[in-house]
């Protein structure tokens, strides 16, 4: 099935049409959920988010973009969204616990190790992922989708809907700000 | 001294180095084989009337209109409330006649000049 046909499907409200989108597509979404938001459970979450929201907005869809294009802006949205939710959370957990109205600790995650880093690179890539989650959203954003989906940097400005220019200055500000986050890194374990 | 410090940079740029390239042929991390399935009960959940009738209630604006209704009723019974208690001038002089009669009390003019 063309991916014309498969819009004007999803569009008449066929379940076989959204069944064949979400097979196609859920690992796309899912991987870039999971760079993200850094944690398995939480990403799965998203996913669902994303189809449910493409499945109820499909009417709006134009089609002036790709359909796994439109699919990558949600899931970025979402996954953005989810992250200030969890934020806002933390420090109200924290502010809380400050006035004695929360006895439960606050307990930071367990360091991510993303499922499809190379074995021998697993170690190094819990340090490199604690720094992305410190990026600013636009920077992380336009980071993932570079290096753990792979998009090329035309790619990456459809989704983040800017120009291929802004994307080249995006990344090269997120990998200063990447290097000097794990240089600190490096320095503390050191002391 | 100067190597020393020379040593800790290089292993530091190093080590930077490394984990910068840790994410060099990453493959991309597969979802859930149940996902779908999830999926389908979320979606025909969010469909069910109650769902519908939660989100409406839910949003803002639904909020804000029911704030207002409420606010709008309250100001329409408190002036109610006020125009129906204000009494009127005839209700007045019979409110202060009972008053007065029902006293015990025996009030007389009293001329203050020949209280001197």
């Amino acid at each position: 099935m063309g991916e014309q046909e498969l819009i004007e499907q999803l569009k008449a409200g066929e379940e076989a049409a959204f069944k064949q989108m979400v097979t196609s597509w859920q690992d796309l979404v899912y991987n870039t959920s999971l760079g993200l938001v850094q944690n398995e459970m939480d990403a799965e979450d998203v996913t669902q988010e994303v189809f449910v929201k493409a499945w109820e907005s499909i009417g709006g869809f134009k089609g002036e973009s790709k359909l796994s294009t439109w699919l990558y802006r949600i899931t970025v949205t979402k996954s953005l969204d989810f992250l200030r939710s969890r934020k806002r959370k933390k420090r109200f957990a924290y502010v809380q616990s400050l006035f004695g109205l929360n006895d439960e600790l606050v307990i930071d995650p367990a360091d991510f190790i993303h499922p499809g880093v190379k074995a021998e690179k697993k170690e190094m890539s819990v340090a490199l992922f604690k720094a992305i989650g410190n990026l600013p959203e636009q920077q992380k954003a336009a980071f993932v989708l570079s290096r753990v989906e792979g998009l090329n940097h035309k790619e990456v400005s459809e989704v983040i809907g800017t120009t291929v220019p802004a994307v080249e200055s995006l990344l090269q500000r997120a990998k200063l700000n990447l290097r000097k986050n794990l240089e600190q890194v490096y320095r503390k374990e050191k002391e | 001294m100067k190597s020393n410090n020379n040593n800790m940079e290089n292993q530091a740029e190093n080590w930077v180095n490394q984990a910068m390239e840790s994410l060099d042929g990453l493959r991309r991390a597969s979802a859930n084989p149940f996902l779908y399935t999830r999926i389908l009960s979320r979606v025909q959940e969010a469909n069910s009337r109650w769902e519908k009738m939660a989100r409406f209630i839910s949003k803002p604006s639904f909020a804000i209109a029911a704030t207002a209704l409420f606010l709008a009723l309250n100001m329409w019974a408190i002036f109610q409330k006020s125009e129906k208690a204000t009494p009127s001038e005839a209700e007045m002089e019979q409110l202060f006649a009972t008053e007065y009669s029902a006293s015990n009390m025996q009030y007389s003019l009293v001329d203050l000049s020949e209280v001197k």
